[in-house]
């Protein structure tokens, strides 16, 4: 018996047929799919016990409510809202919920550096240890002590204690130099403080109003507190026949918010203040404003004479003169009959609010435009009213003790700020960013020594980003106070890395317009991943180590008792409450007493890092009859204290006007206008777009590395271009390349380019994704405040 | 004539051949390849689940609900040291139990019969509280067990043997009319 060739084929065909109706290959392929999952270098999430922590976010001065899913108490694998929340009702924005990327991303800074080669050289950048970091800053700040003012501080946080600790050490140090990054609310404060005596932003009850009149600013798109917004839309849209709240949003760009209102105005670029005094002309005229509240509450309506006799404009009869529904029509493009009526809705629906500013609010804004649109919340009566603008309340925290001076501090913060900000020029004050840029590199009125740059990415986000390098040059030593390698960081010679929002301790009390006092504790829910430490901490060091009155400035042991002792004042105040119930709605309450649910300030400290927020409506609505604080003692349609600041003018000067905007750049060369436009899916601020966040753009607005402009068809097709088609716009700040989306929701002239794309920072995974808009948009000052009011820019589009 | 007969003897070998070899993959597919497939592995303890359900415990005592909802599964020593902090019979797995776990307070590195792999959610509030599902409709019912038995890890993987494939996840889904989406599961 020989098994032949033809007998093994055989035994193979049968042996392939019994494996193919046996389990083996199909079992075999299928685990294989498994077992690539388990190969050990692929990331696994921990197992483990999972638990809910909940703090606030600081990823955006929001301050919105969180809750962190942890494995075994050490490994953070989710974000969402805390439900008991009232600010954010247990909702998350997208830079929220993919906030873990930042916390374990690749672009965390790992420990102090110290650049040893060229400034800009990341490889160049070498590990020190802390204390031969702080050793380093202390030295250098004692040889720099005699002549203070030559330290300067800027912070991307407008509130919050940390910030507090930086200008209080510049303060102690004796340097008047401390700047925060362009806001709205600087405009904000300035309008309020002039028309109203005190200088704080505003507060909007979004909640109780019935109709919302939105200057352009973007209410659903990262406006103010996200989330506050998202659930007060929500909010609107759940009620229904007379309660119904209705929106109606004025803006050249057809955003979101425009497409999710009852009724977008499309008006031309920049006339948003005409269109706020066409509609109060209305009002006016037709007698339809708040008698009650104007008559007895204002100052400057009617024509007056002052106490040295002399004959004043008021603003009854500049708006009868000076902004007829006609002249206002052709100013904004918006049809005379539609701002007729747009006005008698507003004055007869009650409670009614006007909302002014750009986009999310990172630009400082006009003030004579803020004015104008607080100017008719005057009108109807909805100053100081529930559904109505008021005040910004603040949380009453306990005072530090006075800053501790000596003649060397004194005589520094006797100079004059670089900003120019409070001098001669420049009486109003605020933080004029833009000015100390153009001084430092003449010098002017001294030279910068060093700069501390805390959570503010400068080198990115500013308008024409090439302003900020230049004045770097000058600068002899720049610390960055940052958990990441942004492109300010890069810039850097010395890096002090910053925990990141997860691993430290910091106060949140809310973004602008909330009605009720906020304050947020965000807490360490993680141990840091790195050799990083909390600014609060560095400085605390670095007092200690310069001794004298500096060192007596700052008493505490770490940050954390100093925060604490801030909230002895929460814990003293007689209403107030930590929310840890769902469902809270403090804007039903306002100006009610809330019964604490603490006993002592420690129970408090207990509570607010258990549960995350305390609030309190009490402080909320002040009485009209004592609220202004004005020479009148009155809302100030005619505002004195510009007067009184020495600023010289017309009586337009003291009144809201409209102005239109001197744009850099001439017609002919630069025949459209190119404004910039932010959205809630683009980080917009010190962050950059982690991937999860890239990854919800659409491939109309990022494909590759291109980002999109919107242009509207017609303009495209006069130029010659369509969809996708690779672009230069070039300023006369510089020029950029992008790609073309055309969008029926641009205004045709006008081309709408995306702000916080085009990093050059950060990691492999974040950097080279489209363009960086600041390269191409210029700063426009206005020439009274020095705020930044950059909206566009001429711009002239070429085949690239 | 002979070379005939040859060829038909080598067909009927071949033949014989091909059964042979069919026979014997069927049996490697069917015995021999699930035997080696799966290792067999030994709990690091014996557990008696009777002598617990004896004592009047419940199930939920341990296998239980956490307040925010979440699922316990197997329980953490913690537990076990509410009650075994000293031993409390002769049992030579509870003086393992004391000296090795309890007192150090280190981890049982218990194996599970059905971890689903990672990129599978699943949710036993879902399935339990609000679809009010019997454990015993998925796991195996141990209330009377004395031995936990072994667990049969496979060797490719490194998941056990009593892991859901989707088309079961699919199937039960489909039947009792719940939402079937790819992101119920694969979140």
């Amino acid at each position: 018996m020989k098994v032949d060739r033809r007998a093994f084929v055989k035994l193979i065909a049968g042996g392939i047929g019994g494996t193919l109706l046996s389990p083996l290959p199909w079992k075999l392929a299928d685990d294989s799919a498994i077992w690539s999952q388990n190969w050990s270098w692929r990331p696994s999430p921990e197992r483990g016990e999972a638990t809910m922590v909940n703090t606030v976010c600081q990823l955006c001065p929001g301050g919105c409510g969180i809750r962190v899913r942890l494995i075994n108490g050490k490994r953070a694998v989710r974000l969402d809202g805390n439900p008991n929340n009232p600010l954010n009702q247990g909702g998350i924005c997208p830079l929220g919920a993919t906030g873990l990327q930042y916390h374990y991303g690749i672009s965390r800074i790992e420990s102090p550096l110290k650049q040893k080669g060229t400034r800009g050289e990341v490889k160049t950048l070498e590990p020190i240890t802390w204390d031969e970091a702080v050793a380093l800053l202390a030295a250098k700040l004692k040889s720099l002590r005699a002549q203070p003012q030559g330290l300067v501080c800027l912070s991307g946080k407008q509130n919050g204690t940390v910030s507090e600790f930086f200008s209080r050490f510049l303060e102690a140090y004796g340097s008047p130099n401390y700047l925060t990054m362009p806001a709205a609310a600087q405009a904000e404060s300035l309008g309020v403080f002039l028309s109203q005596g005190v200088r704080t932003p505003l507060s909007y009850d979004f909640e109780n109003a019935r109709m919302i009149l939105s200057f352009g600013a973007d209410l659903i798109e990262g406006w103010g507190a996200p989330c506050r917004m998202m659930s007060a839309f929500r909010l609107w849209r759940s009620k229904s026949g007379s309660q119904k709240t209705r929106l109606v949003q004025i803006e050249t760009r057809g955003s979101l918010t425009a497409s999710q209102a009852d009724e977008w105005l499309a008006v031309a670029p920049g006339t948003e203040a005409a269109l706020a005094l066409g509609l109060a002309h209305v009002i006016v005229r037709e007698k339809i404003y708040d008698r009650a509240f104007v008559d007895n509450y204002t100052h400057g309506f009617d024509d007056w004479t002052d106490s040295q006799g002399r004959r004043h404009q008021g603003f009854k009869s500049m708006l009868l003169e000076e902004y007829t529904p006609a002249r206002v029509a052709e100013i904004t493009g918006v049809q005379q009959e539609k701002i007729v009526e747009l006005a008698r809705n507003f004055a007869l629906t009650k409670p009614a609010l006007a909302v002014s500013g750009r986009g999310q609010g990172k630009m400082d804004g006009s003030l004579y435009e803020f004015l104008a649109v607080l100017s008719l919340n005057a009108l109807v009566g909805s100053v100081h009213r529930p559904g109505g603008v008021s005040w910004a309340v603040t949380p009453p925290l306990a005072p530090w003790p006075k800053v501790v001076q000596d003649s060397t501090s004194r005589n520094g913060l006797r100079s004059e700020r670089l900003d120019g900000s409070g001098g001669p020029d420049l009486p109003l004050g605020g933080h004029l960013l833009y000015n100390f840029l153009e001084n430092v590199p003449k010098g002017k009125p001294y030279p910068t020594k060093m700069l501390w740059v805390y959570e503010a990415n400068p080198a990115h986000d500013l308008a024409d980003v090439n302003l900020f390098v230049k004045a770097l040059e000058k600068i002899d030593t720049v610390v960055s106070f940052s958990s990441f390698m942004d492109e300010t960081t890069v810039m850097a010679d010395l890096i002090l890395p910053a925990p990141t929002f997860l691993e430290r301790f910091e106060d949140v009390s809310g973004d602008r317009g909330l009605q009720y006092a906020y304050f947020g504790l965000s807490r360490p829910v993680l141990q840091p991943r790195f050799e990083c430490r909390h600014p609060g901490d560095v400085l605390i060091k670095l007092a200690k180590m310069l001794g004298g009155s500096v060192a007596a400035s700052f008493p505490w042991d770490n940050y954390e008792e100093a925060l604490q002792a801030r909230i002895q004042g929460l814990a003293a105040a007689p209403s107030g409450r930590v929310a840890d119930e769902p469902g809270l709605q403090p804007w039903s309450h306002l100006g009610e007493r809330l019964a604490p649910n603490y006993g002592s300030a420690d129970e408090l400290w207990e509570m607010l890092q258990e549960h995350g927020c305390w609030y309190d409506t009490s402080q909320s609505m002040p009485s009209l009859s004592s609220a202004f604080k004005t020479p009148s003692g009155k809302f100030e349609f005619y505002c004195q204290a510009l007067k009184e600041a020495g600023v010289t003018g017309s009586d337009s000067t003291y009144l809201p006007h409209y102005q239109p905007a001197d744009l850099p750049g001439g017609k002919e060369e630069y025949p459209y206008l190119l404004m910039p436009y932010e959205v809630m899916i683009i980080e917009n601020g010190p962050l950059a777009n982690q991937p999860f966040m890239t990854k919800m753009l659409f491939d109309f607005e990022l494909k590759g590395r291109d980002s999109f402009v919107e242009i509207n068809p017609k303009t495209a097709k006069e130029v010659g271009l369509r969809e996708g088609d690779r672009v230069e716009l070039t300023t006369a700040i510089g020029s950029v390349k992008v790609r073309l989306h055309l969008t029926e929701s641009a205004r045709p002239g006008v081309i709408f380019i995306p702000l916080g794309l085009g990093h050059s920072a950060f990691d492999r995974y974040i950097r080279g994704k489209g363009a960086n808009a600041n390269e191409v948009l210029a700063v426009l000052q206005e020439p009274l405040t020095g705020l930044a009011s950059w909206w566009g820019t001429p711009v002239k589009i070429s085949r690239a | 004539m002979s070379g005939e007969h040859t060829q038909r003897e080598s067909g009927a070998l071949g033949w014989t051949l091909f059964v042979v070899g069919f026979v014997g993959a069927l049996f490697v597919g069917w015995v021999v390849f699930p035997k080696l497939l799966y290792s067999t592995q030994q709990q690091p303890l014996n557990f008696n689940h009777a002598v617990h359900m004896e004592n009047d415990m419940a199930c939920e005592d341990c296998h239980g609900f956490r307040e925010d909802g979440s699922y316990v599964g197997i329980p953490q020593v913690e537990k076990c040291a509410e009650c075994h902090e000293e031993p409390m019979t002769e049992s030579e797995a509870e003086a393992k139990l004391v000296t090795e776990f309890v007192e150090p307070g280190k981890e049982i590195p218990w194996l599970s019969y059905t971890r689903q792999p990672d990129n599978v959610f699943f949710s036993h509030a879902a399935h339990v509280l609000m679809a009010e599902m019997e454990c015993t409709s998925c796991h195996r019912d141990a209330s009377q067990e004395e031995e936990t038995p072994p667990v049969q890890v496979n060797r490719l993987t490194g998941y056990p043997k009593g892991i859901m494939k989707m088309y079961k996840c699919e199937d039960c889904h489909a039947r009792a009319s719940v939402h079937n989406g790819c992101d119920v599961c694969h979140k």
